[in-house]
């Protein structure tokens, strides 16, 4: 790879502010002896410790699992769901209040409901993570599925394309760019959720891990606590974003196509 | 030959469902509302934990004459309004600079895309600590969460102005002011509408997340107090009303963005 | 062979198409032609078992015709939306072939010998959205080759290209017909098309649509955009055919 010289200014300058404000923040804290600001040093070291070692199979495996499990499970239903009513414009209208009901209403709310009814064990949170990604992949594999184009799904009449070859080759990868687009509001609501039922009622997790050591004034651990749901919020973010490149090639390159129109 | 093929579109649109089609949502709505008390009823769902749609409208219709209630909405409202404004004030000039300037741009992309990922309740903890399990904390993160959106689509929306717009108007002398105003805004403008309605719904969901998980007055306390009084029904018609309250905010702003938008070609056609 | 018997389409009150009876000849090109507006969409989709007429009846070997029939492909003017994005051309091509269950070679052989034929075979491992309108419409008209139908309905299948392209399409077709057995129905707009194209020529009028005159095409073959455009039998069916949908234009507007 040949990068020319405006090309290397801009990387430079990407990585200058991003370096800056570490630095600054270094440079600010480590004097001052602020137990909210505990030195950067202190924080790396407390990164290192806690979330390097044996917390990886303490915390960060249950909470990943709770997230993947309730991500998962809600998202296959809700394609299945979105793909069968959104092949019918009926099915779409008479779904569509229920729908933007269960769209609007914000997550957390949910949180109280399925501590009362499931409880505070690992079901009630994969429970309440599932609920939380069902609505944003049913509604968008219905409009996806909606979205494509009659032609397409003429030609496949005509041709007497049989059903699962219609289903799996036909309106899953026309509705995908859309159901990507539900995925990716999932994931990052599914985190959000994740979070806040360990902040709650939890015994172990990340969210868990860093609400106790809030508690007991272990101020450089919840830093590190706090940088490392970063990390893994960027990761997981990352991860759909290159299946979604893979996935959706042609996506990208038939839009680019009729952009060039 | 115009006047027919319009007739032909026209008539083949208007075929009998079109009725039908006015009615199937409340027909959804109903079936569900139905189906639900039927299986509460019969014993498949166990009362206890969910009570037929009947008693929770009920619960609401009491609710909602409580001054109790409407203590805590104007609360979780006024926290979300404060929060969104805050959010556009810093959000806005930055997505300007940052749509207008290829250096600030670049000075600034790697730093929000690592950012804008994180997910903001993870700094609930540093918040109470930092400002304290009050009103200031709600507002603070709710609008830290609001900012990305905004700016990301204000970024984006800067980005896609149309050149040809731009050298035509260069090519008139128009001066920077009126470029600025009547050219950049315009053509931005939808993107910024999309911002601020994810925006809205994001400031939402951190408002009632600090008043669930902190315990600050609002909706969100209202629903946990409900829960460990055991009330059933309540804890339902809170979230019942929390989810209207949602599709209020942003049935709102769709039906602004149309207006304000209507030119747009994304817009025409809307019926709000 | 194919048959329409009292055809009528109508929504509601407004009738697309009034009464039309016509016989498509098994192995022979027919070409439809008519004023834009008169139906001749809606008359393929009826033909192809898409859209249930109001009245009448479509009549393949004698069987009514209510879904696509096995034997049938159809060939749409919007090359670019009836092509699947996310299939190569290979992929679009060999996606009605799933289900009839060939062995591998066979079917690889099927759809290399059609690419071949419509001039695609080194464009195979392409998306659609990579080549050009001319060369999708090819990717089309391969896919219904492959598929071996004994009748192929093609719905103005060049009237989105440009000038050249589509000559070279048309010879393409009257290739096509000479090597594959097929019975070929096509709807047009373009009069010299149908006259270069067809055997027979199904003139139909505005609306509520009828049919106008049915005709046969004597020119010989192998024919020639050049020389068989300039025959004098050519020029005088072309305005024979010409004065035809000018007289239901005027009858329409009087």
């Amino acid at each position: 790879m040949k990068f020319n010289r405006r090309q290397l200014l801009n990387l430079a300058l990407e990585l200058a502010v991003p370096a800056a404000l570490i630095t600054a923040y270094a440079v600010w804290a480590a004097p001052r002896n602020d137990i909210y600001f505990p030195p950067l040093q202190v924080i790396l070291s407390a990164f290192v410790e806690d979330w390097l070692g044996a917390k990886v199979t303490a915390d960060i495996w249950p909470s990943l699992r709770r997230l993947l499990l309730g991500f998962f499970i809600a998202s296959i239903l809700a394609i299945a769901i979105g793909l069968v009513l959104g092949t019918s414009r009926r099915a779409r209208i008479a779904t569509a209040p229920l729908v933007d009901f269960f769209r609007s209403l914000p997550p957390p709310a949910l949180l109280p409901l399925t501590l009362l009814v499931l409880g505070v064990d690992d079901t009630a949170k994969v429970a309440l993570i599932g609920l939380v990604c069902f609505f944003p992949v049913l509604l968008n594999t219905m409009a996806g599925v909606g979205g494509i184009d009659p032609l397409l799904r003429e030609t496949a009449r005509m041709y007497g394309i049989p059903l699962r070859d219609r289903i799996l080759h036909v309106l899953i990868p026309g509705a995908m760019p859309s159901i990507f687009a539900g995925l990716r509001t999932s994931l990052s609501l599914a985190v959000i959720m994740m979070v806040i039922s360990e902040f709650v009622a939890a015994t172990n997790g990340v969210g868990y891990s860093i609400w106790r050591a809030r508690r007991s004034f272990d101020i450089a651990d919840m830093w590190a606590g706090i940088i490392l749901l970063g990390i893994l919020g960027i990761l997981l973010n990352t991860i759909l974003l290159l299946v979604e490149a893979r996935l959706l090639a042609w996506h990208r390159g038939s839009r680019a196509a009729a952009s060039r129109n | 030959m115009m006047t027919s093929t319009s007739q032909t579109q026209v008539r083949t649109r208007s075929r009998w469902p079109a009725m039908g089609d006015m009615l199937l949502p409340f027909a959804g709505v109903a079936i569900f509302v139905v189906a639900f008390e039927a299986v509460v009823r019969l014993g498949v769902l166990p009362q206890r934990f969910f009570p037929p749609p009947s008693v929770m409208v009920w619960a609401l219709s009491n609710l909602i004459t409580q001054p109790e209630f409407h203590w805590a909405l104007w609360n979780t409202l006024s926290s979300w309004a404060a929060a969104l404004l805050l959010a556009a004030v810093f959000a806005l000039p930055i997505g300007f600079a940052m749509g207008a300037s290829p250096l600030v741009y670049s000075a600034l992309r790697l730093t929000t895309e690592f950012l804008r990922p994180i997910p903001s309740v993870a700094l609930i903890p540093a918040a109470i600590l930092l400002i304290g399990a009050n009103v200031e904390a709600k507002i603070y993160l709710a609008a830290f969460s609001a900012f990305w959106p905004i700016l990301i689509q204000t970024v984006y929306g800067m980005r896609d102005i149309d050149p040809t717009a731009l050298e035509t108007a260069r090519s008139f002398r128009i001066g920077r002011g009126d470029i600025w105003t009547r050219i950049m805004l315009p053509s931005a403008s939808p993107y910024i509408g999309t911002g601020l309605r994810i925006a809205s719904a994001v400031a939402l969901i951190i408002v009632v997340t600090m008043e669930i998980v902190v315990g600050i007055p609002g909706i969100g306390l209202m629903i946990i107090n409900a829960r460990q009084g055991a009330n059933v029904p309540n804890v339902y018609a809170l979230i019942l009303a929390s989810g209207l309250l949602g599709w209020a905010l942003n049935t709102m702003f769709a039906v602004i963005e149309a207006r304000l938008l209507h030119w747009h070609p994304s817009y025409r056609s809307v019926t709000p | 062979m194919l048959r329409v018997e009292g055809l009528g389409k109508s929504y509601n009150d407004f009738v697309a198409i009034g009464d039309i009876t016509a016989e498509f000849a098994a192995g022979k090109f027919t070409c439809i032609v008519g004023p834009s507006g008169c139906g001749k969409t809606t008359l393929l989709k009826c033909l192809s078992g898409l859209l249930a007429p109001s009245k009448g009846r479509v009549l393949l070997n004698g069987k009514p015709i209510t879904e696509p029939p096995e034997s049938m492909a159809l060939v749409f003017q919007d090359y670019s939306r009836s092509l699947y994005p996310w299939m190569t051309v290979r992929e679009n091509v060999a996606f009605p072939l799933r289900k009839k269950r060939l062995a591998a070679s066979d079917r690889d052989e099927r759809i290399e010998e059609a690419l071949a034929s419509v001039g695609l075979a080194d464009a195979m491992d392409k998306y659609p959205w990579q080549l050009s309108g001319g060369m999708q419409q090819r990717t089309a008209i391969a896919r219904a080759i492959a598929y071996k139908p004994e009748i192929l309905l093609m719905d103005e299948p060049f009237a989105s290209v440009d000038a050249q392209t589509r000559s070279d399409l048309e010879d393409l077709m009257l290739r096509l017909r000479a090597r594959y057995n097929m019975t070929i129905v096509f709807v047009t707009h373009d009069i010299d098309e149908s006259v270069y194209l067809g055997d027979h020529i199904v003139v139909l009028g505005s609306r509520p649509t009828t049919v106008k005159e049915t005709l046969n095409v004597p020119l010989a073959h192998p024919r020639d955009q050049i020389t068989t455009k300039s025959e004098p039998q050519f020029l005088e069916l072309r305005s024979h055919v010409y004065t035809q949908i000018m007289r239901t234009n005027t009858a329409q507007t009087a």
